[in-house]
């Protein structure tokens, strides 16, 4: 099995079609190091119970770094379907609520209490409006020392659809390379960020050597 | 070929059938032994495990003593704590699981409770909550739902569980197949 060639972190990873010609070692992830990140996961415990929701899909990398501690991960894969929603030329007169509760569908009988939420770079690819209701949509989930994790790039072109992320053992994250055509990043200020993340405030923030900036947000 | 050859021949062959079914084998490798099984298993051998052929609609309940391999269809619940279930490629089941391990192939809308081990492989499609002490995810296998990994020191959660002073080298471990005898039809 080729699973047992390489790392799971990197296996995770696979990279979209190509519509750029590629060149070689194109297919390898880039590393970045994610301070914020890994400080956050300092508050996992093996004595008490984290709950953790992941927005993208699930990933054998994730549940191997997660094992370590005692924790339960929700995966609900909505990074791709909630970025088509948002582009829906009618979206306007779409329920948000709707959207949001179909696309992130907490399986029955889940009642989650949230002490991490990891949207990885999913902001950039929602409106403000979506972004809004997709902080106010969880904000019933979260426990009281919850924390929010996200890159918001600061570039003014980013890949056309979301790259995947995946977290490394050596606390370091893996971020698939993108070949598709770039998009117009909504390039977010802080005070719009404060406004679409409400109640949430900015924990911490760090531009990563990448040019992307990870924030931190809590209550 | 005279009498000598023809039971030599016999003999070799027999003895590669015999090596063949009494090899360790980890579940993981069962289904795919299993995709040439016919679709209903009306003569089963002693040893092997049952099967649920792919034109068949169980509902209910159901609970057992030995390994199960679902191609059919199954809405309920299923309850083999002390053995194995696979549900195969084309095997659709709606109902919570608590087996020994389980290994998803086809699709699952419901509760997976394995004891040792759960695996999802690629072509597995599953909706539902995980509890156990070991998961393996499969390349472009799909998974919505949660996954619960226990305390270290909790030896209640899904069966037995990691002790107290587990280290790096027990986490590598715990990637590792477990091999445990199935039989191949």
């Amino acid at each position: 099995m080729s699973s047992a060639i390489s790392p799971s972190w990197n296996r995770d990873l696979q990279p979209s079609p190509a519509k750029h010609k590629k060149r070689s070692g194109d297919d390898e992830p880039v590393i970045i190091k994610s301070p914020l990140l890994f400080d956050m996961f300092k508050r996992l415990s093996d004595t008490e119970r984290s709950s953790i929701l992941d927005i993208g899909p699930a990933r054998q990398s994730s549940i191997d770094f997660f094992s370590d501690y005692w924790s339960k991960l929700f995966f609900v894969d909505a990074i791709h379907a909630l970025y088509k929603l948002d582009q829906q030329a009618d979206k306007e007169a779409v329920d948000i609520n709707k959207v949001l509760a179909n696309a992130i569908q907490f399986y029955d009988r889940q009642s989650p209490e949230l002490d991490m939420i990891l949207l990885w770079n999913l902001p950039n690819y929602l409106s403000s409006r979506y972004l809004t209701a997709l902080v106010q949509y969880l904000m019933p989930y979260a426990s009281r020392r919850v924390r929010i994790h996200a890159y918001i790039y600061n570039s003014e072109k980013i890949p056309a659809e979301p790259v995947s992320y995946a977290i490394r053992p050596d606390q370091a994250v893996a971020m698939s390379r993108s070949f598709e055509l770039e998009k117009n990043c909504p390039l977010y200020h802080l005070a719009e960020l404060q406004n679409c993340f409400a109640p949430f405030k900015v924990d911490h923030s760090m531009i990563l050597s990448s040019g992307v900036q990870e924030y931190v947000f809590s209550l | 070929m005279d009498m000598k050859q023809l039971k030599d021949n016999l003999s070799k062959k027999l003895h590669h059938t015999l090596d063949a079914s009494n090899s360790d084998s980890s579940i993981e490798d069962a289904p795919k032994k299993q995709l040439n099984a016919p679709a209903v298993n009306s003569v089963k051998s002693a040893n092997a495990p049952m099967a649920i052929g792919a034109t068949i609609h169980i509902k209910g309940d159901v609970t057992g003593d030995e390994d199960l391999i679902i191609h059919g269809h199954v809405e309920g619940q299923i309850s083999l704590k002390e053995h194995n279930v696979i549900i195969g490629p084309q095997g659709s089941v709606q109902a919570n699981i608590h087996a020994k391990q389980i290994v998803v192939e086809g699709e699952l809308k419901g509760d997976l409770n394995g004891e040792e081990k759960v695996v999802i492989r690629k072509t597995g499609n599953v909706l539902g909550n995980v509890v156990s002490p070991r998961v393996t995810l499969e390349d472009g296998a799909m998974f919505k739902g949660s996954i619960e990994m226990g305390p270290r020191d909790n030896k209640s959660f899904g069966g037995g569980y990691r002790d107290v002073n587990a280290t790096d080298k027990n986490a590598k471990e715990k990637q590792e197949t477990i091999p445990v005898k199935t039989n191949v039809m």
